[in-house]
């Protein structure tokens, strides 16, 4: 992970400025506060108790340290609220431009947690991380310059001691790099365990194994304990070496201005401001290193989000596309991922405006696949439309030209019931339809879809099996529509493995 | 074990005493110098301090090492414990949402964990701490410590309560807001084509953009309660170092004036880093509650026998709102039962293998009722291969020798032959070695269902149920598979469970029922 992503600032903007102004105000309120503390007991030890002015000034400094901490957790939050919201859109819209191409090699639910409980995950990015980051590089710089003018040594000290923190976590992790990732396959497997036999319990209880697995997963943790330590013992290494840096550190400056006090060389107002603020140098620096990993899963996600919207879209055509179009397949051959054999294999076929043609075939033989490379999300150069090839084509203009009923049809919300279609005549005409077509059977949501394909009076009509799950008396219906709409010069192309549909085609094509 | 979460405690609470035992001791140190004398009076502080620097972090990693492994064996305790209450009812862990269920299990068991490590391990050593400050400060300046204790207790629960009430609120506005766009999201994503074909992508972009800006403003919102606790904790260190310095300036011997000042300071911090291990409170009693729930009171074992005959006859059987139709099948023939999905056909199947209880009703294997037999006992004769089998992480052999840990190598080709994964098998690299991955992840939706039904010819059961054997198949292997698995349990007493009509050609002993089980 990338400590910093400017990309994620910029989306960010103004309240990212708005943590740093924030973090120097919370910078200067942290040595304001030691100034006058220091300086107040230095006068209560020769004496001189301290004003009231003095004390309501100190109680004044912690209020506006408080407020200071509320305003950066706010600011932080809102930041990190406007980021998520602005990359979920553009993840949404580049998958869009995309397309379905690119989708078929993603998993579509990682895209979604991606953009619902990965990108959330940036709270912790912006609201603990940054703003500790922002600290961890002015209030050193704040402290020194406050401390070295007034005790050389210490503010040496500091210099010195400061960056070894950096250095030595960078110089454990890589030493255990290797070591962590060697183990990290062993420990997932062991970590995992657990829930396999438990989600396996029904299965192991059916061949009378189930008693015998609760020894198993004593032993199973032991082990994963075991292994985990090992691990931990390495990993918390880190954090002993920033810890013991910073509280040595601290104790080499207070043992220092001690000594130098004692024989008269510095003042204690002095050396109670450096005892006060010496380990405010360290504490950002601290708190960075634990809410690093805090921060990573958000950070991570934010570097996925990044890399799908870098990915460049496909290249698009630009020529014009005729009133009617006729398609011309040409050898067409789709390899598909994880499957030896082709699917469609060297198919070839032609469908001229007016023809009424079915697809068909058993299941697997690229049936679907035929109907996606024509709308052009499977890139393929042996698709012609009226002697252009389809990539030379504009993608939108082709779109059109074509209404297409897909195997799994959306409904949205609030969809209207299409009228004059005779095969609608069992959903009510008012019928409201939920989200993703609730409130009809799957049957009546697809001849749903059909009447909204057919109402699209597109020159071309792909159809994926539009008379799935009716009665014959339905599928009649339906095949008089798609009849008609031939004859009014649509190309209809449908896939299909019902007899009825395929006796009423004017071509078969069989893969 | 306790002794180890002891141990983590002590180390635990030095390393705090450590830290402010640091400040409090430079602070003496400073102030002492201050009044020249010689250097051998202040040996004893140097030392101190320099011992406090570096035993800090040193006693620090110490603690969190202990700590782990205590919470360690307390997670390898508690998985037994939620182990034997699933075990002795997993009908929890039948039907749709089983692997959810499980993964909920599994997490809570985790969150459990973090009881210990995260909130009773820091708080004992802070509360330790703490108590040993305010004790020192009582000491010299009882005043100072009455405000010392009241601002740590703030600090300790004032301040996690209010971060937890709003995070409650922020969470009931935006939590449905979540759901919705999540659901958006997906529509969108599942119907990419559909929406770039009929160019509806301003359309849909529209309707995300709405969500996604209700919950960008509802979170927006929400995050101005979001610093309050961590300004209350700031506030409250404040109050308690300005109350010191008032208290103590002029009351106390010099020397101890800084120390008595800056303690407070000191603690503060230790205990500020309480607040964000609150914010998991909720989590841990939600996981509680729903560990607790699964503590069922052991009921007693039937103590009846396996009866001598293996007939299978179901007598007005209820079950999850399903009622399930009588069916017989005579000993040694198979009976093929179809019907829609969702109206009750895998409850009856593990209704057969008592993994659940019906609401009314009974089964009778030989004539006798199983609710009288044992359910180790009944599972010896009475067999099944769920739809949703599981598929363990481990290799093919070690999933196949779960139904026969002594079969031979041959036993096992021969089932993986019956069930059509024969050929498969002998062409992988590392045969009966290969590893099958989470839930199966390594084979494909057929092959997984082809191991689980190899997996169940191979137990070698009299009685045996098949619950859609041929799911994921395509429809000749379908019935090839069908037919194949009714010819190796020629003999048996078979119930097979199928929403897809039964294919043309099974044995002639074999019965075939529609039943269009219902709901009720």
């Amino acid at each position: 992970m990338k400590p910093f992503d400017p990309r994620l600032l910029r989306l960010a903007g103004l309240p990212v400025a708005a943590v740093a102004g924030l973090g120097a105000a919370a910078t200067g309120l942290i040595i304001a506060q030691a100034i006058v503390l220091s300086r107040a007991l230095a006068a209560a030890f020769t004496g001189t108790p301290p004003a009231t002015g003095t004390l309501a000034l100190l109680a004044g400094l912690f209020a506006a340290r408080a407020a200071v901490a509320w305003a950066t957790e706010t600011t932080a939050h809102r930041a990190s609220a406007t980021v998520k919201g602005a990359l979920r859109q553009r993840l949404a819209a580049h998958a869009l431009r995309l397309g379905p191409a690119w989708l078929s090699r993603q998993r579509t639910t990682e895209i979604t947690q991606l953009a619902t409980t990965g990108v959330n995950a940036l709270d912790d990015y912006f609201g603990k991380y940054l703003p500790q980051l922002v600290l961890a590089v002015i209030v050193p710089i704040a402290v020194l310059a406050v401390i070295v003018p007034a005790d050389l040594i210490s503010g040496l000290t500091i210099i010195v001691t400061l960056p070894l923190i950096p250095v030595f976590m960078a110089l454990i992790g890589l030493a255990t790099a290797a070591h962590t990732r060697k183990r990290r396959l062993a420990l997932a497997r062991l970590g995992h365990h657990f829930l396999d036999v438990v989600a396996g319990l029904p299965t192991l209880k059916i061949f009378g194994r189930a008693k015998a697995q609760a020894q198993q997963i004593q032993t199973i943790t032991s082990l994963y304990r075991r292994a985990t330590l090992r691990t931990l013992r390495l990993a918390f290494l880190s954090s002993l070496v920033l810890e013991l840096l910073a509280t040595i550190s601290v104790a080499l400056v207070a043992v220092g201005i001690g000594l130098r006090l004692v024989h008269g060389n510095l003042t204690l107002a002095t050396a109670l401001l450096i005892l006060l603020l010496a380990p405010e140098a360290y504490l950002p620096l601290r708190a960075v290193g634990a809410h690093f990993h805090a921060s990573a899963d958000g950070a991570e996600a934010a570097t996925r989000v990044f890399e799908i919207l870098e990915t460049p879209p496909p290249p698009a055509g630009t020529r014009p596309v005729p009133a009617s179009p006729a398609i011309t397949v040409h050898g067409l051959t789709v390899h598909h991922p994880g499957r030896d054999t082709p699917a469609p294999r060297d198919l070839s076929l032609t469908a001229a405006p007016g023809e009424f043609v079915a697809i068909t075939g058993p299941s697997g033989t690229g049936k679907t696949t035929l109907l996606n490379a024509i709308l052009g999300f499977t890139p393929t150069e042996a698709i012609t439309i009226s002697s252009t090839p389809l990539p030379e084509l504009d993608p939108a203009a082709w779109h059109r030209h074509i209404a297409w009923l897909p195997q799994e049809p959306r409904l949205a919300t609030g969809t209207t019931i299409p009228t004059g279609h005779a095969f609608l005549d069992d959903i009510p005409p008012g019928q409201l339809i939920g989200e993703d077509g609730a409130g009809l059977s799957s049957g009546q949501r697809r001849r749903l879809a059909l009447a909204r394909a057919l109402d699209r009076r597109a020159p071309v009509l792909l159809l994926d099996e539009p008379t799935a799950g009716c009665d014959p008396h339905r599928e009649q219906q339906i095949i008089t529509s798609l009849r008609a709409a031939a004859r009014d010069g649509a190309l209809v192309l449908a896939v299909s493995h019902r007899p009825a549909l395929t006796a009423a085609a004017d071509k078969v094509v069989t893969l | 074990m306790n002794n180890r979460f002891l141990i983590a405690w002590l180390t635990g609470t030095l390393a705090a005493l450590s830290a402010a035992g640091l400040t409090a001791t430079a602070a003496w140190l400073i102030s002492r110098a201050a009044q020249h004398p010689p250097v051998l009076y202040l040996m004893v502080a140097i030392v101190a301090v320099r011992t406090f620097g570096i035993g800090r972090g040193v006693l620090r990693y110490t603690e969190r090492l202990t700590g782990h492994d205590a919470a360690l064996r307390i997670l390898a305790r508690l998985r037994v414990t939620v182990y034997n209450h699933l075990e002795r009812d997993p009908s929890t862990l039948l039907g749709r949402r089983a692997g959810d269920l499980a993964a909920r299990y599994t997490t809570d068991v985790d969150t459990l964990a973090d009881w210990w490590l995260r909130i009773l391990l820091p708080y004992a050593a802070a509360f330790a701490t703490g108590g040993a400050g305010i004790a020192l400060t009582a000491w010299y300046l009882p005043q100072a410590a009455w405000t010392l204790a009241l601002s740590l207790l703030i600090v300790a629960f004032g301040a996690p309560w209010l971060a937890l009430r709003h995070a409650r609120t922020a969470e009931a506005r935006t939590a449905p807001l979540h759901g919705e766009l999540a659901a958006s999201m997906t529509t969108l994503l599942r119907h990419i084509g559909e929406i770039i074909a009929h160019g509806e992508q301003d359309t849909a972009l529209a309707s995300l953009h709405t969500t996604g800006k209700a919950l960008t403003h509802a979170e927006q919102r929400a995050a101005s309660g979001r610093g309050t606790a961590t300004a209350l904790a700031v506030l409250a260190a404040g109050t308690s170092v300005t109350a010191a310095l008032w208290l103590a300036a002029g009351t106390v011997d010099p020397v101890l004036l800084a120390t008595l000042v800056l303690l407070p300071l000191a603690l503060h911090e230790l205990f500020a880093a309480l607040i964000p291990a609150a914010a998991i409170l909720p989590r841990i009693q939600a996981a509680r509650a729903r560990i607790q729930a699964l503590e069922t009171p052991a009921t007693p074992e039937p103590a009846g026998t396996l009866p001598a005959t293996y007939d299978l006859r179901t007598d007005n059987l209820t079950a999850r709102g399903c009622t399930i139709p009588d069916i017989h099948i005579p000993a040694g023939t198979a009976h093929i039962l179809t019907g829609p999905s969702g109206t009750g056909k895998s409850t009856l199947a593990a209704l057969a293998v008592k993994l659940a209880a019906p609401t009314s009703g009974r089964i009778l294997l030989g004539g006798t009722d199983i609710a009288t037999i044992p359910g180790d006992t009944l599972r010896t004769t009475i067999g099944l291969c769920a739809q949703d089998a599981h598929v363990f992480d481990s290799t093919l052999e070690a999933n196949l020798r779960l139904a026969k840990p002594d079969a031979t190598d041959a036993e096992l080709h021969a089932a993986l032959d019956a069930a059509h994964l024969g050929d498969w098998a002998r062409t992988l690299p590392e045969g009966l070695h290969t590893r099958t991955g989470e839930h199966g992840t390594h084979l494909s939706g057929g092959q997984r269902q082809r191991l689980t039904l190899a997996r169940a010819l191979l137990a070698d059961f009299p009685v045996i149920i098949f619950d859609e054997p041929a799911e994921h198949l395509d429809p000749r292997t379908a019935a090839e598979l069908t037919r194949d698995l009714l010819t190796a349990t020629a003999g048996r007493t078979v119930l097979l469970i199928t929403h897809q009509p039964p294919p043309p050609g099974i044995p002639a002993t074999s019965t075939v029922t529609h039943h269009d089980l219902a709901r009720t």
